[in-house]
């Protein structure tokens, strides 16, 4: 663990965990900019958690090593019709 | 026959009673009408029944038969339809609440499919809002209730397919169609003791059927037994020109009832409930007897994580204008109505590093694959759960290795088959999943496993 991850010694969260926190926040707020009015308080804490779920997903990904020829699933063909 | 026999009659049996003259499919058709209205409806597992077309069709199965017209297994059984397949002119609700009305002016292609096989369409089944997309988690999640099982009324159906399972189970409808997005096919099945295939994508098509994740989706029966679910997925396979992700890929066939090779995945049981365990040891068993079994590894990537961010993603696409409309507000689950907020911010690099793992993830797992007819673990981890316990409270002490997100993200085809039961008398599943395209091998293999067991003979006692 690098020495700017390290917990504080009085427990707060590391610098890792307050930028991610910071990424849940910025989400969170571009969302609640759309549709914060729909939302009560335990409904917008919800949606904190699935964001929080989704940081991790993605961080879960970020786990396997992929390069630059690691192309996705997907195969597009140019459509051409009939003529 | 008596009235119980014919309520828990494989589509093998009632296809010969149909053609000696035992029955008729009229006959069929008013029993499983009286069997859904009885027996199905308090388990929530009906829609709305379809006793008008039901009549027609059986009438026109019953004027093809004396005519010599035999379409095949099907002619003149009653089925159940998942409530996401299109029906001309009978309401499609999806489970929610907002689509409660909706109709469309076709049907599906696999109701089509069904239909030119001389099927009897006797019902929509209940589903869970949605196919499960937006997140729920408890088992009241639908418009029609929670999904109960006919083992125990106060437990779980499993879902989203819980209808289609229930009816199954409850000897409501002979055969029924479900989906597969993550587990919807496989966990109703499981846990209402009946059979349930998931073919490999692409093999159904999907046109007319609700997309919740377009590159997830799956469609497949859940019956009595491995064979009806094979008679049923070879009259709904095949291409279709008018959906792209179908292949002309044709089903093959695999007579063979031993001389298998069986990979076992390793730590499948640790974590599960012990009759889970227990269960799954006595299944292996029985693999044993018919074949090899050898214990193997899942490729070492986050395939649980890659399938999840595929799912949240194509499904806040999919309902994209559901969601910014606000009429997600109307769906039963609380945590439903704000389920897919959160994906709408997912970063389309995340996405696409789940597509880039699903690359190597399926050439990976294809590789591991590659000398088994089948890879053979639990389907879940757990028996059913009460239908009032949230199922990350039930589910926190039993989380074992599973073949769900690794096979439906690489779009694999599974089978689950009964294997015994577990807490408060409720059914455990062997999940037998195969290579892409494979179905031949695991449908022999789930055959040979069922002429030794006789769990998918049970009947619970309604």
């Amino acid at each position: 663990m690098a020495s700017s991850d390290r917990v504080d010694a009085d427990g707060a969260s590391s610098p890792a965990d307050r930028r991610r926190e910071a990424v849940i926040d910025a989400r969170l707020a571009m969302l609640q900019a759309r549709f914060g009015e729909r939302w009560d308080e335990s409904q917008r804490a919800q949606v904190r958690s699935n964001l929080a779920r989704g940081l991790e997903l993605g961080d879960s990904l970020r786990r396997t090593p992929l390069g630059n020829a690691d192309e996705p699933e997907i195969v597009f063909v140019p459509y051409r019709g009939e003529g | 026959m008596v009235s119980d026999d014919l309520s828990f009659a494989t589509v093998v049996e009632l296809g010969r009673m149909l053609r000696d003259g035992r029955a008729t499919p009229t006959r069929l058709a008013e029993h499983f009408l009286e069997r859904l209205e009885r027996v199905g409806r308090p388990l929530n597992a009906v829609v709305n029944l379809t006793p008008e077309l039901a009549r027609e069709q059986a009438r026109q199965a019953e004027a093809e038969f004396a005519a010599g017209v035999d379409r095949g297994p099907l002619h003149g059984v009653p089925y159940g339809a998942k409530d996401l397949l299109a029906t001309a002119g009978i309401p499609t609700t999806w489970g929610a609440a907002p689509y409660r009305d909706q109709v469309f002016d076709r049907d599906a292609v696999v109701v089509e499919r069904l239909r030119a096989g001389g099927a009897v369409l006797v019902a929509k089944l209940a589903m869970v809002e949605l196919a499960g997309g937006f997140g729920y988690e408890q088992a009241d999640a639908a418009f029609t209730g929670p999904g109960r099982n006919p083992w125990d009324l106060e437990a779980w159906a499993g879902g989203s397919s819980s209808g289609s399972g229930a009816a199954v189970a409850a000897g409501a409808v002979p055969f029924a169609i479900g989906s597969e997005t993550w587990g919807s096919i496989t966990t109703p099945a499981a846990l209402c003791g009946v059979t349930g295939l998931r073919p490999t994508y692409g093999r159904v098509s999907r046109r007319g059927a609700m997309a919740l994740a377009w590159t997830m989706d799956k469609i497949g029966p859940i019956a009595r037994t491995a064979e009806d679910c094979a008679l049923v997925l070879a009259a709904i396979a095949g291409p279709d020109p008018e959906e792209p992700t179908t292949a002309d890929r044709a089903l093959a066939e695999d007579p063979r009832r031993d001389g298998f090779r069986f990979a076992m995945l390793r730590g499948a049981t640790v974590g599960a409930q012990p009759a889970v365990a227990a269960n799954f040891e006595g299944a292996v068993a029985v693999l044993r007897e018919i074949g090899t079994v050898e214990e193997v590894d899942l490729p070492d990537l986050p395939f649980d994580a890659a399938a999840a961010v595929v799912v949240v993603a194509e499904a806040a696409a999919a309902f994209e204008e559901f969601i910014v409309s606000g009429r997600n507000a109307g769906l039963t689950a609380p945590e439903d109505r704000v389920g897919l907020y959160g994906a709408l911010a997912l970063p389309a690099v995340d996405y696409l590093r789940a597509l880039r793992v699903r690359r190597l993830g399926g050439r990976a797992l294809d590789e591991v694959l590659r000398p088994y007819d089948a890879m053979a673990a639990p389907t879940l981890a757990a028996v059913a759960g009460p239908l009032t316990e949230r199922f990350s409270a039930y589910f926190e002490d039993n989380r074992e290795a599973t073949l769900g997100g690794a096979g439906n993200l690489c779009g694999l085809p599974a089978i689950t088959v009964p294997n015994g039961f577990g807490e408060r008398g409720l059914p455990t599943g062997l999940e037998l999943m195969g290579r892409a395209d494979d179905e031949h091998h695991i449908l022999a293999a789930a055959r040979a496993f069922q002429a030794r067991t006789d769990w998918h003979l049970r009947r619970p006692e309604r």
